[in-house]
């Protein structure tokens, strides 16, 4: 980034000298595999870019990572690395760094390893991505992680009556939206 | 169809689109990051030498005469987005206003190379040596060269063109915004050359 002048330094986290090799915990490399298609699932599903998804699982993992001590100790580490990620792929200024990134690097990389989705799908997902954040997060959580409404809240760090709320309201927004019947309430 | 059926059909949508996704290569990819960001932070150092800020007017001048006039709404301090080449080619979004004593926008910086971005809440403004500052704290950050929550500002000395700089302090210091801003060193501001020319037009109140 831009040259700037420190007053202060902030000496280098151990480990981090030069170009060494910074090898990933046994724990956490377990974790990643298990987790990491999922999250980018969700990225997807919420951000609607299929180059952005990979990159902002990636910068979620990372920053498990960075902070693996205390992640690594939670009960939910899942729970906690899609809530960065959902919170991300739905933020807007987040979701255009990102995506910048994922920019940058299209020349030098694969093709996304996301295919496009089907019309009626695509519309699906849009629409969602078109509620309001929290709303937004509810839906992708329950239906395409299929997490309970208990676990959704574990997620967002709100509470089940909260989730029920946002699910009910996500329901109704989409049903007119989609020209749907929004059915019985989970 | 009702919705979750449609809901349903969508999710798999996005499960069935996903079968090329290889977790062993994004494993690789994040171990290559990791890696990245000490020589990231090493290039950045080498940097710190060059450069400085920009700057802007709130209500307090250090060095010159005041001439700010009482507004009753709030008023523009810094509008536009520009061209800068700071050590590697940026565009800078300014907005900032001023209403009574309280200062607020976003800096935007964004690498034009791609990748790196972060954008500054800004809380201060002030005009000392003919140069406008704008200070504030990193508040959303892709990059390690600006951490979220350290203090940085945006030096602009207008002119023909105008002339733009960075100046930042990590770990931030004590104080507020404007005792940030009035404590930049004076040699940030000597050397004319540290400052380098933009490409567009900000608006200045």
């Amino acid at each position: 980034m831009p040259a700037a002048r420190p007053t202060r330094h902030t000496d280098p986290a151990p480990g981090d000298g030069g170009s060494r090799a910074v090898p990933l915990p046994g724990p956490f490399e377990h974790f990643y595999l298990e987790e990491y298609p999922r999250v980018v699932k969700l990225a997807y599903a919420l951000s609607g870019s299929r180059m952005a998804a990979e990159d902002i699982a990636q910068e979620a993992f990372l920053r498990a990572y960075r902070d693996w001590d205390r992640v690594g100790s939670y009960e939910h580490q899942a729970a906690w690395v899609r809530r960065v990620a959902a919170n991300l792929a739905t933020s807007g200024l987040r979701r255009r760094l990102v995506e910048a990134r994922a920019l940058a690097r299209l020349a030098a990389r694969r093709e996304p390893a996301l295919d496009v989705l089907p019309a009626e799908n695509a519309d699906f997902w849009r629409a969602v991505r078109a509620l309001p954040q929290r709303q937004a997060q509810a839906v992708a959580l329950y239906y395409l992680e299929d997490l309970s409404i208990q676990q959704t809240a574990a997620v967002l760090d709100c509470a089940e009556g909260t989730v029920r709320a946002h699910l009910a309201r996500a329901r109704v927004a989409l049903a007119r939206r989609l020209g749907l019947d929004a059915g019985e309430e989970p | 169809m009702n919705l979750d059926a449609r809901a349903r059909a969508a999710a798999q949508a996005i499960d069935h689109s996903a079968t090329r996704l290889d977790p062993v290569a994004g494993l690789d990819e994040l171990v290559r990051r990791r890696r990245r960001q000490p020589l990231q932070r090493a290039a950045a150092a080498g940097l710190a030498l060059l450069v400085m800020v920009a700057a802007i007017w709130a209500g307090v001048v250090w060095g010159g005469p005041t001439s700010i006039e009482p507004t009753l709404g709030p008023r523009t301090v810094a509008e536009g987005t520009v061209k800068v080449d700071l050590g590697r080619p940026l565009t800078v979004r300014l907005s900032a206003e001023e209403a009574g004593d309280q200062v607020s926008g976003t800096a935007e910086i964004i690498s034009d190379k791609g990748g790196e971005a972060f954008s500054i809440d800004l809380e201060c403004a002030a005009e000392r040596n003919d140069v406008l500052i704008l200070g504030g704290r990193v508040s959303e950050s892709n990059t390690q060269d600006a951490k979220v929550g350290t203090s940085w500002a945006v030096l602009l000395k207008q002119g023909e063109p105008d002339r733009m700089l960075f100046y930042f302090e990590d770990p931030p210091p004590a104080g507020d915004c404007d005792a940030f801003a009035r404590n930049i060193p004076d040699d940030v501001f000597a050397n004319d050359n540290r400052f380098q020319p933009v490409q567009g037009d900000i608006k200045t109140g």
